[in-house]
């Protein structure tokens, strides 16, 4: 009865097939597998009862009551001959079964006689196991004992598959934490290499997390920031208002560029660049912060500066003497010089007023473009603006035989009179300069329903269209001899672009090459109007 | 009319006398800094003050408030020639209490009638 050799155990019944490895080891102390067999020997009345398992090794024992651990594989024998099926299989007395005399648990210790085994059938219909119950002596089971041992066998099984799911779920779990681990890994060093400065914080400003370029920004460790309130960063001066600051600050710099001045760990104060943004997690809403320290960049905007105040100090000082000396000579106020003197002293003081004129432009320039030139925005009628204008320019018209014809308008625009006195005279003495004589520059008002358009006509040579795109650039002239013969500085138009863009308008021109041009600007009316309708007066 | 003009450059002292008194046929006196403008302010008694804006040691801002301190000179209007165009600082030297700003480089031909409108201007 080579079958019956506890060196080879025989599979349970039914080609009963092993389960995934490591899966039908559940260790000796598992209290459900403990209480199944405790029940089985209970209802059934038997000293004895195991539940064995198939698994790659053949059976093993997952649970017992009544014998020793080594003794356990051979009652596997008594199970190779149980049915298939849900029925439970009985050996009343192995001692006088013949598939079962001469085994050495019924020969000798501790001579079991009795037999009672229900195959573990899995949902998909494997035997998996089997649940049995033994006795020293010879016995029957009643019905009911049966039904019990069957209906213990289902919860067995039941037992193994929420160990199964247990499982899956536990591998799950460990792949999807090993995939958070490693995105959290990616997402860390993101922040940790990021130049600009990340510092989250929670609703009621209380500091998240800091990056290592916020950390070096500050002067703070991480360790020292997290858990402190944001005030922390902020300049004593406002720390004790610091509630109402951070509300506004979160207020304006929630997804915009706003600049703000920060605190390091040493007192000193710096500028820095702020954009927030806002999330949502489990435990509340959240924000982050980008920081860009601007403290060496604001550095280098001062020096411009005052080596721009200070040039053009410099520069104006010999201008004012030798634009007073020539003034004076070219005016007769020293006495009547010969008439070849008088020429060579007027291109002298016509050249000296051209290179004032250049050095206004270049320093208007710069400040409309570092955005230090204020404009005082007000309604304003547009017409007043174009009368201004022309009246500036009415003299060198009338000088080139031009006529100005000029539209009305009832328009009111948004905008910095003088500045747009300033723009409208630029574009009006252009289209007068290049006019032929007897010529007409024509000024005519195009409303849309968020700006008005001023459209300034010219029947001059126009602009070949390769220059088009260049012609509001610095010192961009159609001709090189144009500053010369026709006075300016090459940045006019330049500015006038500087100019309409920060009232949030916009400039441009159309033209043909010996055709003419007409340049335009385009000034928004007055936004609160604009969206709120007309306002009530007073 | 008699004018105090004060400014450090000798040139530009030189140029504005000859615009004021050839052009403008005004009486000049001039001081190289503001210390010296001061005192002449109170000998000279000038019926009007032209002030550089720019000037080492005490500068155009100091010095008014220096005529203004003195009763014998504190009534004296003044009006700032600056070589600082920018509209910005134009308006915060006029939001000091002057009868006007001129900016440098300026016309000498027109430089009396400026001064004029400044003064009658107030």
């Amino acid at each position: 009865m080579s079958d019956v050799t506890p060196e080879s155990p025989p599979r349970p019944p039914n080609e009963a097939r092993p389960l995934e490895p490591g899966h039908q080891l559940p260790g000796p102390s598992e209290t459900a597998f403990d209480d199944l067999v405790r029940l089985a020997a209970a209802i059934c009345g038997a000293p004895i009862a195991l539940i064995n398992l198939a698994g790659a090794e053949g059976l093993s024992c997952a649970a017992r009551i009544g014998l020793d651990a080594s003794e356990t594989p051979q009652y596997a024998a008594f199970s190779r001959h149980a049915p298939t099926g849900n029925d439970v299989f009985v050996v009343p007395d192995a001692s006088a079964d013949a598939r079962f005399a001469m085994n050495p648990l019924v020969v000798s210790d501790p001579g079991i006689r009795f037999y009672a085994g229900a195959v573990l059938i899995s949902a998909e219909s494997e035997a998996v196991g089997t649940l049995s119950v033994m006795d020293r002596v010879p016995r029957e089971l009643r019905a009911e004992q049966k039904d019990a041992l069957c209906a213990l066998s289902r919860l067995v099984v039941a037992q193994l598959k929420l160990r199964q799911r247990a499982r899956e779920v536990d591998q799950t779990l460990a792949e999807a934490d090993r995939a958070l681990r490693a995105n959290d890994g990616r997402v860390r060093a993101v922040i940790e290499s990021m130049l600009e400065g990340l510092i989250t914080f929670s609703e009621d400003s209380v500091i998240e997390q800091v990056n290592p370029a916020a950390e070096q920004m500050f002067g703070y460790a991480a360790w020292e920031l997290v858990g402190q309130h944001l005030s922390i960063l902020v300049p004593r001066s406002r720390a004790h208002q610091a509630e109402t600051f951070l509300r506004d600050a979160t207020k304006r710099a929630l997804g915009r560029l706003t600049e703000w001045e920060g605190r390091r760990k040493n007192g000193d104060l710096f500028r820095f660049e702020l954009s927030l943004f806002k999330f949502e997690t489990l435990k509340g809403r959240h924000f982050a912060g980008h920081l860009r320290d601007i403290s060496e960049r604001k550095k280098l905007e001062r020096m411009k500066q005052e080596f721009v105040a200070t040039v053009s100090h410099e520069i104006r000082t010999p201008l004012t003497s030798i634009r007073g000396s020539l003034g004076l000579l070219a005016g007769g106020a020293l006495g009547d010089l010969p008439e070849e003197a008088k020429a060579a002293v007027g291109i002298a003081e016509r050249n000296t007023v051209r290179l004032i004129t250049l050095v206004n432009d270049i320093l208007d320039l710069e400040r409309l473009e570092s955005g230090k030139l204020e404009l005082r925005l007000e309604t304003i009628p547009l017409t007043s603006v174009i009368e201004r204008s022309v009246e500036s320019v009415r003299a060198l018209a009338e000088q080139q035989g031009i006529d100005l014809s000029v539209a009305t308008t009832n328009a009111k625009v948004f905008g910095d009179g003088d500045r747009l006195v300033q723009v409208l005279v630029n574009l009006l003495s252009n289209a007068v300069k290049f006019s032929p004589r007897g010529a007409a520059v024509t000024v005519s008002v195009v409303e849309s329903d968020r700006d008005a358009e001023v459209r300034v006509q010219d029947l001059g040579r126009g602009i070949p269209s390769h220059h088009l795109e260049t012609i509001f650039g610095r010192f961009q002239q159609v001709e090189a001899s144009d500053s010369r013969q026709k006075g300016g500085t090459g940045l006019g138009l330049a500015i006038c672009k500087a100019i309409v863009e920060q009232h949030g308008g916009a400039i441009g021109v159309e033209s043909e090459w010996g055709r003419g041009s007409t340049f335009w600007i385009r000034i928004p009316f007055d936004p609160a109007q604009a969206s709120g309708g007309l306002r009530s007066e007073p | 009319m008699k004018i105090l003009v004060i400014d450090d450059e000798e040139d530009i002292r030189r140029i504005t006398r000859l615009s004021l008194t050839k052009v403008g046929k005004m009486e000049v006196v001039d001081a190289s800094g503001g210390p010296e403008g001061v005192r002449k302010a109170a000998t000279e008694r000038p019926d009007a003050i032209l002030l550089d804006v720019m000037m080492p040691g005490l500068d155009g801002p100091a010095t008014l408030s220096a005529l203004r301190s003195n009763p014998a000179t504190a009534e004296i209007p003044v009006v700032f020639l600056t070589a600082k165009a920018m509209a910005s600082e134009v308006e915060r030297l006029k939001g000091l209490g002057v009868r006007g700003v001129l900016t440098k480089p300026f016309d000498p031909m027109s430089l009396p009638v400026e001064l004029r409108a400044c003064l009658e201007g107030a």
